[in-house]
């Protein structure tokens, strides 16, 4: 019988913390305690306080990393500081759904591509696009639902807004780099959307500080549509606006909106707000 | 030092002037900001939470400059704010997300953050809910854990928008015990539709209408304002500037003098405050409590 | 340490907050458990790190496992089920510190105290206990007392299966002697 009104006696208790008792006696108290809590309660001062906190530090810490949002894990796994896993994990645009949405996207594209060369312009028109509708939910007030109170601390919005663009724009990229080397068979050119992709994003992110990121998506969006039909209809070549000057035309365009970006950091301090 | 220093503020957005010169100080205590849909309320709130940029006027707050960049960065430090509508990320647990914005105000030690996050937790009485995912709280947990997050850091200025909106008498009891509490040693400066809540919590009072101040003072003050001023009868008087019909029958008038005769009635702060800013006042205090 | 009364929650009601997320949860059944787990597993083992390793890895395991808790019998009793487990574990990681084994202390004579609980627990058993060589009383220790397979013996020990069962059959056939 070891119910809950009987108890061992606290100089057996303190015996047993201190190993002076005999192998009966520590079974049998083992035995007690096992459906005693008051006793075990009663014995716990017996072990330092550092010890056990010591202990539970590591435990808390184990478990917190298993808590991890699967973004998170995923991003920590990958190197990057757990306090910066978090700051992305509020990004909209990181999200299952979202992500998957682009693998889809990517993969249909890069499937079609491969059957005509038509398609493959197609491929590489919408293929730079993707990135830039991930940067526009990435950040802001139409992405963001805590972005008011992020503008109220004391952390950089350019930089919040360029850490989680970057990391939406490589996941992005590498969904749809995946999709066009694997499926279409052009070899190299299948890349050729890169260098625009860059230049579409930091176009975004620059005119973001003017419009709302997704006025801002939507107007670069239809300037590159008009752009690299503009470029088909006046040399006749379909694929014009990917050729070696498109490449450099899109590589100054990415240095010119980055310096302009740095320029106007400023305007990011506050919230850009149309009505009251 | 006054924490909180607003001359002749105006802001404008496009077309429509959201404020128009309003004027008030503030210091240790809990400032209630009362005022009709329209008033500027939120803006002003914005501006002193250092989100919208001031346009015209002087604003100083705990003695530096929100037009300045490196100033605007020594306020964010010392500041919590809660917007009028908090939004909070899909998926994350309460946890989750005060630490997030314990991130965004540069607490990096892991452990010092950790036991931050759990202390403005517990001090909004949401220790047991702490691991749960915000989307599945009711709408008074959610404001909590936007007042938690203001509290982060002891910020010297506090800034609530509408704190108490959408929220149960009882919670609303609550609430206003934690925001006496926390008003003891830091500036609060807070937005709302109810006198009640100012009644009950605000020392100091300043009424906005039409983008400016009409009145900044105690509750006591404001009151009295409307001393002589509101009386009953059987129907509506004529000499009434608004009245309503009360649950007893009675009619509920206040204007600009009792009439000879009338049953005067000792002026509650609501009726100081309708009779400073009319229709407006009863129209969106009416929504609000729709 | 909080003393358990009643309107606390019951270890059974912790395992499931804990089967559910909730963090506190674990936080209090490990102040309710860890310390009495750490001195129960110094009986087994000299090793202090070893222990502590074992006792961090029991609790990080209530936390993964907390959702196939049966539900039924004491918490403790499960706890110590994951907590000699986990030592053995790190017993068969880690090169055996020593040989010896903790010995049984052999005192003074029992208090009146310890007789009543012994004879509460065990009767006349635990004298025969007590009289058996320490290799013997380890190992009926692992095997009756800790619920441990013969494999698991073995490991906790340090020593074959083999050797566990003889040590077992010379064990029992002495307490039976004693007991006669």
């Amino acid at each position: 019988m070891s119910g809950t009104t009987w108890h061992v006696d606290e100089e057996v208790l303190a015996g047993y913390a201190a190993g002076r008792v005999t192998s009966a006696v520590a079974a049998s108290t083992e035995a007690h305690l096992t459906s005693c809590a008051e006793c075990r309660a009663e014995l716990a001062p017996a072990v330092p306080a550092g010890r056990l906190e010591g202990i539970w530090s590591e435990v808390d810490q184990r478990v917190e990393r298993l808590s991890l949002p699967w973004l998170e894990r995923i991003l920590v796994r990958c190197g990057v500081g757990e306090d910066t896993a978090r700051l992305l994990a509020a990004t909209p645009s990181l999200s299952a759904p979202w992500l998957g949405s682009v693998a889809a996207a990517a993969v249909v594209a890069a499937f079609v591509a491969d059957t005509s060369h038509r398609a493959l312009f197609a491929f590489l028109t919408v293929a730079p696009m993707l990135p830039v509708a991930g940067v526009a939910a990435a950040y802001g007030r139409d992405a963001d639902p805590a972005h008011e109170i992020a503008v109220a601390s004391p952390y950089s919005m350019l930089r919040l807004m360029l850490l989680r663009a970057l990391t939406v724009v490589m996941a992005t990229i590498a969904l749809t780099l995946l999709a066009g080397l694997v499926l279409v068979d052009e070899g190299a050119t299948a890349a050729a959307w890169l260098l625009p992709a860059a230049a579409l994003t930091t176009a975004t992110l620059l005119l973001s500080s003017r419009l709302t990121p997704v006025w801002a998506a939507a107007s670069v969006m239809v300037t590159w549509v008009a752009g690299v039909t503009v470029a088909w209809q006046a040399t006749g070549t379909r694929l014009a606006a990917f050729g070696e000057v498109g490449q450099s035309v899109a590589l100054a365009v990415t240095f010119v909106c980055l310096a302009l970006l740095v320029a106007r950091r400023h305007v990011f301090a506050f919230d850009t707000r149309s009505s009251a | 030092m006054t924490t909180v220093q607003v001359t002749e503020v105006a802001k404008s957005f496009g077309r429509t002037q959201a404020l128009a010169g309003a004027t008030f100080a503030a210091g240790t205590g809990v400032t209630g900001l009362l005022g009709p849909n329209g008033a500027g309320k939120t803006t002003l709130l914005r501006i002193l939470a250092t989100v919208t940029a001031p346009g015209e006027g002087r604003v100083r707050l705990l003695g530096r400059d929100p037009r300045d960049a490196q100033d605007r960065l020594e306020i964010r430090r010392r500041l919590g704010y809660l917007p009028q509508e908090p939004g909070f990320h899909r998926g994350f647990t309460v946890t989750e997300f005060v630490d997030y914005v314990a991130i965004l105000k540069e607490m990096a030690g892991r452990a010092e953050r950790r036991a931050e996050v759990r202390r403005v937790v517990d001090l909004v009485g949401l220790t047991e809910v702490a691991d749960r995912r915000i989307r599945a709280l009711s709408g008074g947990m959610r404001r909590r854990v936007g007042v938690a997050q203001a509290l982060l850091g002891e910020p010297e200025l506090v800034v609530l928008d509408e704190p108490t909106a959408g929220l149960d008498p009882e919670q609303r009891l609550r609430f206003r015990d934690l925001l006496s509490r926390i008003g003891e040693d830091r500036t609060v400066v807070l937005s709302t539709h109810q006198t009640e809540d100012v009644a009950a919590l605000c020392p100091h009072v300043v009424v906005l209408d039409g983008g400016r101040t009409v009145f900044d003072g105690t509750p006591s003050a404001l009151t009295a304002t409307a001393d002589g001023r509101v009386w009953l009868s059987d129907e509506r008087s004529p000499q009434a500037r608004l009245a309503w019909r009360t649950p007893d029958g009675d009619v509920h008038n206040i204007g600009d003098q009792v009439p000879p005769g009338a049953r005067a009635l000792r002026p509650t702060l609501e009726d100081a405050y309708l009779l400073l800013v009319g229709d407006r006042a009863r129209n969106s205090a009416g929504e609000a409590a729709a | 340490m909080t003393p358990v009364s009643d309107g606390a929650p019951s270890d059974a009601d912790l395992v499931r907050a804990v089967a559910e997320g909730d963090r506190r949860a674990l936080e209090d059944l490990y102040a309710r458990h860890a310390p009495w787990l750490v001195l129960r597993l110094t009986r087994r083992c000299n090793d202090r790190h070893l222990v502590d390793e074992a006792v961090q890895d029991t609790f990080v395991a209530v936390w993964r496992g907390a959702r196939r808790w049966d539900g039924r019998g004491e918490v403790a009793a499960w706890v110590w089920g994951i907590g000699i487990r986990r030592l053995i574990d790190q017993l068969r990681s880690a090169p055996r510190p020593s040989e010896e084994l903790p010995a049984s202390w052999a005192g003074a004579e029992p208090s009146a105290e310890e007789r009543v609980l012994v004879g509460v627990e065990y009767g006349d058993l635990a004298g025969a206990l007590d009289r058996l060589s320490p290799e013997l009383r380890a190992v009926v220790q692992a095997t009756v007392l800790d619920g441990l397979t013969t494999k698991e013996a073995g490991r906790l020990l340090g020593i074959p299966a083999g050797t566990v069962k003889t040590r077992m059959m010379r064990a029992k056939a002495q307490m039976r002697e004693a007991l006669a």
